[in-house]
């Protein structure tokens, strides 16, 4: 029992490990060679666990060649735009100007139901709203709506939009981010005095917002 | 530029486990298969005494790379191979020298299979 909670443990940090060198992506957004990577790394992990008569090295040797081949493929496929075309494939449009483009979804097998969700997915219920419609490379489809369609920004109605920049979490769970008050400009003493005026210790705080602009979000921590 | 150099030192500590495993599994069949051939040889020639020490020697070096190879090949078959190791001492008697025979030959046909299992070749790799 132990030998396999000690080799759940080192394959976990062999994956935790392949997975960081590989680089960070969310599921949805993987290209099908780091999708195919990501299966075979959990497929191979388990191999080891399930099979105590199996040499751990084996599962590790694997794991970490699956890691090195998916790292050279991309830093190959950043220099080499064809053979990213060869594993990754192209954008392809599926509607345009209002018109679905049969050939290109017959191409892709994707039925009108789908592309019918997945416009609704994306907050699109007419096909005829719909510029242009893209099938990227990693299943995800980006929506072009027609000019007409298109929500009303601030600029166009004339409202006056103030940029405060991204609010930076100087006080996180009672805890002062010194590396988020650099992003804002925001020194020690600063925050002291924002603190003061509000009259509050950090401590006291679960999270304390502040942007380009100075203004001040807080939210106080709950009492366990 | 981190990333490829962290697969960069990913591919030599897969290169250094690969050469360190077909190493192991070489030396030890290499040491192992020695002993086994040779006192096959010795209860050929009817020499049950020689052909008893052999198989301890024989015996003894595979316990001692055991813990090496078990790090590199399937435990059922190093397991497999050691228990047919362990039978030989006993089997070299003059009324058992010929299952003896039988059964040395067995196990260094096994040892050979997996060495040979170990090296990078087509075969193996297909």
């Amino acid at each position: 029992m132990l030998v396999t909670l000690v080799r759940t443990v080192l394959l976990y940090a062999t994956v935790i490990l392949g997975l960081r060198v590989m680089g960070k992506r969310q599921i949805g957004d993987m290209q099908p060679n780091e999708l195919v990577t990501t299966i075979l790394i959990s497929d191979i992990a388990t191999i080891p666990i399930q099979d105590i008569k199996q040499p751990v090295v084996n599962g590790v040797l694997a794991i970490l060649a699956l890691v090195c081949l998916e790292v050279t493929l991309s830093v190959v496929m950043l220099k080499w735009d064809g053979l990213r075309r060869v594993v990754d494939g192209r954008p392809t449009v599926v509607i345009r100007r209002g018109k679905p483009d049969q050939k290109a979804m017959r191409a892709l097998r994707l039925t009108v139901d789908d592309l019918l969700e997945r416009l609704r997915q994306q907050q699109v219920f007419s096909v005829e709203d719909v510029a242009f419609a893209i099938m990227e490379t990693n299943g995800e489809l980006s929506v072009l709506l027609k000019p007409g369609c298109q929500p009303a920004t601030a600029a166009q109605v004339g409202a006056a939009a103030e940029d405060g920049g991204l609010p930076a979490p100087v006080v996180c769970d009672g805890k002062v981010r010194e590396e988020f008050m650099a992003a804002v400009g925001l020194t020690r003493r600063q925050l002291a005095a924002l603190l003061d005026e509000q009259g509050v210790a950090p401590d006291e705080l679960f999270l304390m917002t502040v942007d380009g602009k100075g203004r001040v979000a807080l939210v106080r921590r709950e009492k366990e | 530029m981190k990333r490829l150099i962290a697969a960069g030192i990913l591919i030599a500590v897969i290169a250094a486990i690969c050469v360190t495993g077909s190493l192991v599994v070489r030396r030890t069949g290499e040491r192992v298969g020695g002993f086994l051939t040779q006192a096959l040889e010795a209860a050929r020639a009817g020499d049950v005494d020689g052909a008893a020490r052999l198989a301890r020697q024989a015996e003894a070096a595979y316990m001692e790379a055991e813990a090496g190879i078990n790090g590199f090949v399937h435990h059922d078959l190093v397991e497999e191979l050691g228990a047919q190791i362990a039978r030989l001492p006993a089997l070299a008697a003059p009324d058992t020298l010929d299952e003896f025979i039988s059964e040395a030959q067995s196990a260094a046909v096994m040892l050979t299979h997996v060495v040979k299992d170990e090296s990078p070749c087509l075969r193996n790799v297909l």
